[in-house]
This record gives structure tokens, C-alpha cells and sequence, in this order.
């Protein structure tokens, strides 16, 4: 993968007030690369459902950890990398919404993922040196909706 | 920006909460606990006005369908009105309306639970 440029490096502590300074990062971000509404949408959803899973779900200690928030200019797609030291988990084989059961019985757990995986291009997940690497990659124009 | 929440009793029991703002993990709560006052307090029926909710995530929906769920199991409807498309896309994708109540506009949705406390219509189940 050839990478251009960092549009975005953030470093954030797994406090879930950190995202109002990823909100404002992103927006600022965003508008410095004029990116369109949809692919500004589809990265601040990406990194919230992300970032949250890791937060709510990663860390058994009380101790302070650090999770990286990387954004690059591919040409014409915007990759998303998000590390963290938390306990593996690979969000590609996290369960998808149970559609078929009656909203009143369904689990709403894997949603998140689920809007992830439907508003971005590819999701690549590796697991290295006790990281979490989760790669999201996005058309810059996002190409018309066929998914109705 | 963060979540601003406008609330309406158009009828006893019949809330329209217009929902302003983000609609995400830290804003949620804010919402949970709005609408769990109102189900306290008798609510037969919420609607969401959404015309001016900029951005909603698994969070919003959850507080959203969780709403629904709560209303259901004590014979009330939930349902969410003027949605940005950015917004619908996402109930959308969430597969949300084949349950959950759409309007175009308030009137719209004031007309459905005028029709329905006349009995002319059962909601959807």
C-alpha cells in the first residue's frame, strides 16, 4: 500500500471523552482535504464504534492505555488505522446483527460493526507484537449506493 | 457539538422529543435517561423529530430501538420523523423500518396516533 500522506495522526487515552477531541479532529481534518459529507460521516462513525469497542471491551486493568488513530491519502481511497494494546479481538469476525429475529429479540450487539462494514470499502485485521491493528479503507468518492 | 433534547406533549402520553445535535456513545445516556423518565411518567407513545440530528452511531440506534422495545412491551408505538438522509441511511442499514414507525413531518405523525386513538388503526406490531 502506497501511502501519500498522514492526514490524521491522533493519539487518545481509552476514556470515553476522549472522543469529543476525535470529533473535533476529524472535522478539522476534514475539511483541510475537503473531504465529501458521506466519507466524513462513514470515518468519525468507523472510529467512534471502533474506539468505543476498545475502550468498553479491552481493557480488564484500571491502568491508562494509549490508542493510536491513524488517517492516510491513498490517491483516491482514505485508509483508517486504528492500534491498540488491548485484548486481541477481531472485529471482521464479530457477530452480524441477527436480521432474521424480530427487532423485539434481537441482540443489538455487532451493529456498530455492521454499519462499519457497510459504509466502507475493505476491513483488514491483524494481530501483531500484542496489538490490535484494524485497517478500514474508504472510497474517497464514494461510489453511488446499491446497497438499498 | 453535542446533544440538545426539545420536548413536546402534544396529548397526555404522547411525547414528540426532538433530538438535536449528535446522537453517539457519550450522548446516548443523555437520551436513555430522558426517555426512561418519560416511561416512568405514563408515556404511551414517543416520536423522535429528527430534522435537525446531524449524526447518529450503534449508540443512537440502540437508544432509539431501546425506546421502541420499552414502549412495545407496554402497548405503546415509537416512531421517528424528518430524517436526514445521512441519518436514514443508517436506520436504513440497521434494517430499522420494517418495525419501527417513519413520518415525513410531525403532522403527519400526529395524524396517525389521531387515527389510532379513534381506533381506526392498530399499530404495527
Amino acid at each position: 500500500m502506497n501511502i501519500e500522506h498522514i492526514m490524521l495522526r491522533l493519539t487518545i487515552a481509552n476514556r470515553l471523552d476522549a472522543l469529543a477531541d476525535v470529533n473535533a479532529a476529524i472535522e478539522t481534518c476534514s475539511a483541510q482535504n475537503e473531504w465529501v459529507m458521506e466519507v466524513e460521516y462513514a470515518l468519525t462513525l468507523a472510529i467512534e464504534e471502533l474506539v468505543t469497542n476498545i475502550i468498553k471491551y479491552g481493557y480488564d486493568d484500571e491502568s491508562e492505555h494509549w490508542i493510536l488513530i491513524q488517517i492516510d491519502d491513498l490517491g483516491t481511497e482514505i485508509l483508517l488505522l486504528i492500534e491498540d494494546d488491548g485484548h486481541e479481538f477481531d472485529p471482521i469476525k464479530g457477530p452480524p446483527p441477527a436480521f432474521d429475529l424480530a427487532l423485539k429479540d434481537r441482540p443489538i450487539g455487532g451493529l456498530g460493526l455492521h454499519l462499519i462494514k457497510e459504509l466502507s470499502k475493505s476491513m483488514e485485521y491483524t494481530r501483531e507484537n500484542g496489538s490490535n491493528k484494524v485497517k478500514v479503507l474508504f472510497y474517497k468518492i464514494p461510489p453511488p449506493t446499491t446497497k438499498e | 457539538m453535542s446533544l440538545q433534547i426539545k420536548q413536546t406533549e402534544k396529548r397526555p402520553g404522547f411525547f414528540i422529543l426532538s433530538v438535536i445535535g449528535r446522537l453517539d456513545t457519550v450522548t446516548a445516556p443523555q437520551l436513555d435517561q430522558k426517555i426512561n423518565y418519560l416511561l416512568e411518567n405514563e408515556a404511551k407513545s414517543i416520536s423522535f423529530e429528527m430534522s435537525q440530528l446531524d449524526y447518529v452511531s450503534s449508540a443512537g440506534l440502540r437508544a432509539v430501538l431501546g425506546t421502541y422495545k420499552k414502549l412495545k412491551g407496554k402497548g405503546g408505538v415509537c416512531s421517528v420523523i424528518n430524517l436526514q438522509p445521512q441519518v436514514k441511511k443508517i436506520f436504513d442499514i440497521a434494517n430499522a423500518f420494517p418495525t419501527l414507525e417513519i413520518f415525513a413531518s410531525e403532522a403527519e405523525a400526529d395524524d396517525y396516533f389521531d387515527r389510532m386513538q379513534k381506533g381506526e388503526l392498530d399499530p404495527k406490531l
